[in-house]
């Protein structure tokens, strides 16, 4: 096993997407060290491949995801002994009902719609980054106000 | 079979005395004594013959030679109501039926010389109306030279038997004429009597029929594998209800619905079974069209709704890849202009910010764009959920939702009492939300913004109306308002996206039913949905 530690492990397929949360993250010094795969086959690897790294302390997962989707991903590390203690906060566009119950039947700890504004972008990554790294506050459920495209999100 | 009966009236000369005379022409030769003895011998026994006559319980009559009535006795006078004095000479033509009465004295008037022997059936009528029949039997009475003396009848009441008869022949009539097969079979399956019907399919005749076994006439195979065992269930005391399609000759093959009944003898046992089997090939055939017609609809549904089923998902699907796909430029187009005037910070020109301001603004407006896109998609998908709805109540709590978001406003909200109606909760607070957003929205320019709401009743719907005071719009584009992105204003004075209405639209509709609006430039504009007594019916 690779010795390298590593923080939070980033699953998102879109490289500006992924960049946002990093970015968010590091301005918020939340995590010192931070991995990014952009498909479920890659974190499946760098999580239970033979050369997987260090288990994180937190992983923050996209759905829609190339080659393995994230539902599957999310089940492998809730079915693992070494990873299911680790949070997982599901982090996606979409707010189908449907797709946030199946989430949290996987039990992920959390469920939140990607904003579409910058600042509530910023916000939210820099309030889960919080919860699960430093304190235990639960993050806000509800979205941020005037942010329209996480309120439609969960009513789509 | 002819029969002659009558009489003379008044003659007193009788047979019995003719036929006296002529015996005692025969003795004439003995002596006085032996004659007188003799006569008195029979004397006694024409006095007993007569009484016994008289007593018989068949009706008896007398002519002389020219047909003219001489005696009847009581039980034809019983039988016609006539007293011997009415019934001598021609008297006795008054108890025949007047319908037969011409027919039989013209027979009798025909024949009355020439001595032969009559038999015939015929009517009496009495007095007083009561019809008989009775069978008629005539004898001639002859002399020593075989000369015809007199004429002696018998008549036999017969009305019972012909009360049977005329029940058999009815019921030969009504079998006869019965277009379904009838037949009688005894025990051994052996045809005893057939109907019309019965053969005309089989191209047979009735002696090809009657007296041969259903094998014979039907053949083995059927015989053997439907008929033998319903006939035997019959046999056993039970009536047997079946239905078969069965080969005919002529006829070809058809589909029967059969009958069978137990043939009970007078000695309540089973002696063989009825069959009552009746063509309903037609019916079968229609019924199968029928069947087919109905499967091949089911099937049409069936394959219509996965149709639509399939539609519904790639529409979900593809919804779910415009939320994805199209968001996350626009989240980056936002995100990346930001940190990119954050990057520049005091480099940054008022002008070039302005223009930056511009990118992200535009792209949260698309963003907005595509989750009421995305909410449209997804209104005609859900389920109703019917429930009573209070409008009045829920226009009320709407309207101070909104009202909080324009709290500088003065608005003047008037509402007059909404009923209660059946509805899907949810979407009529939509309804509400985006008539009463429109309203405030299109009114921003007013001083004093007047919002009245009120229901009309139809005989079978509710007609709801919301008026405002505001801009209004260009009448003649009144059609284009409830379209999907459709606009009459400009974005910068009347900003949004287009879809509210189209929801409105959508969400009636889902409701059995319909939105239109009245207007015109700068005079307001009225917005109104009509909605059935009866609730969602789609």
């Amino acid at each position: 096993m690779n010795e390298a530690r590593i923080d939070v492990l980033i699953v998102e397929d879109n490289p500006q997407d992924a960049e946002l949360i990093e970015h968010a993250l590091k301005r918020q010094h939340l995590g010192e060290s931070r991995c990014v795969v952009r498909d479920g086959a890659a974190a499946l690897d760098v999580l239970f491949g033979p050369d997987a790294i260090a288990t994180p302390r937190l992983i923050l997962l996209d759905l829609k995801l190339p080659k393995i989707d994230g539902f599957q991903v999310l089940q492998r590390i809730k079915n693992v002994d070494r990873t299911k203690q680790v949070p997982v906060v599901v982090l996606t566009s979409s707010g189908v009902e449907e797709d946030i119950r199946t989430a949290y039947a996987l039990r992920a700890n959390s469920y939140v719609v990607k904003p579409m504004r910058y600042e509530s972008f910023m916000e939210t990554i820099g309030r889960v980054g919080t919860y699960w790294l430093r304190s235990n506050r639960p993050p806000p459920l509800r979205p941020q106000h005037g942010d329209h495209s996480s309120l439609n999100g969960s009513s789509a | 079979m002819k029969s002659v009966s009558g009489g003379t009236a008044g003659r007193k000369r009788s047979c019995f005395r003719e036929v006296l005379n002529l015996r005692l022409k025969v003795v004439n030769s003995a002596d006085a004594a032996e004659q007188k003895q003799r006569e008195d011998v029979l004397r006694d026994s024409e006095q007993r013959s007569r009484e016994m006559i008289e007593l018989m319980p068949v009706a008896v009559w007398e002519t002389d030679e020219e047909g003219s009535c001489v005696y009847v006795n009581k039980a034809w006078r019983d039988l016609t109501g006539l007293t011997a004095q009415q019934a001598m000479g021609h008297g006795w033509q008054q108890a025949l039926h007047e319908q037969d009465r011409a027919r039989l004295v013209r027979t009798w008037n025909e024949v009355k010389h020439t001595g032969e022997s009559l038999e015939d059936d015929y009517r009496f009528c009495t007095p007083d109306g009561k019809v008989r029949w009775v069978l008629g039997k005539t004898v001639a009475i002859r002399g020593v030279d075989d000369q015809v003396v007199g004429y002696r009848g018998v008549n036999i009441d017969i009305t019972e038997r012909k009360k049977t008869e005329t029940a058999l022949r009815q019921q030969e009539i009504i079998v006869a004429s019965s277009s379904d097969m009838l037949a009688l079979l005894d025990a051994e399956y052996t045809y005893l009597d057939v109907n019309p019907a019965f053969l005309k399919p089989l191209g047979a005749a009735y002696d090809d029929v009657v007296g041969r076994t259903v094998a014979d006439v039907l053949g083995k195979k059927i015989f053997s594998e439907t008929i033998k065992s319903n006939a035997d269930h019959c046999m056993n005391g039970t009536d047997v209800h079946y239905q078969e399609w069965f080969d005919f000759p002529v006829s070809g093959r058809v589909f029967m619905d059969v009958h069978y009944s137990p043939y009970v003898g007078a000695d309540g046992r089973v002696k063989g079974f009825v069959v009552d089997a009746r063509d309903i090939t037609q019916r079968k055939r229609s019924e199968e069209a029928l069947h087919a017609l109905t499967l091949d609809l089911e099937r049409r549904v069936i394959e219509r709704t996965q149709g639509l089923e399939a539609a519904n998902k790639k529409l979900e699907n593809f919804s779910y890849a415009v939320s994805h796909d199209l968001k996350a430029p626009l989240r980056a187009i936002d995100a990346y202009s930001k940190m990119l005037e954050d990057e520049l910070a005091e480099r940054l020109s008022p002008e070039a910010k302005r223009l930056l301001d511009v990118v992200r603004q535009k792209a949260q407006h698309m963003g907005h764009l595509i989750d009421d896109l995305l909410a449209f998609s997804g209104l005609g998908r859900t389920e109703l959920n019917l429930v009573g709805v209070d409008m009045d109540e829920m226009a009320r709590s709407v309207f101070a939702e909104l009202a909080v978001q324009h709290s500088g406003r003065k608005i003047k909200f008037t509402v007059h009492d909404l009923p209660m109606i059946r509805a899907d909760s949810a979407l009529m607070r939509q309804v509400w939300t985006n008539l009463l957003d429109n309203a405030i929205k299109f009114t921003r320019h007013r001083v004093a913004t007047r919002i009245e709401i009120w229901c009309r009743n139809e005989p079978t719907n509710y007609v709801f109306c919301v008026k405002d005071n505001g801009a209004g719009f260009e009448s003649e584009y009144r059609d284009k308002l409830f379209g999907v992105f459709q606009r009459l204003h400009d974005e910068d004075e009347f900003p949004g996206t287009g879809v509210g209405l189209a929801n409105v639209k959508q969400i009636v509709e889902r409701h059995g039913g319909e939105t239109w609006a009245d207007g015109d430039v700068d005079r307001g504009a009225t917005f109104f949905f009509r909605l059935p007594y009866a609730g969602g019916l789609t």
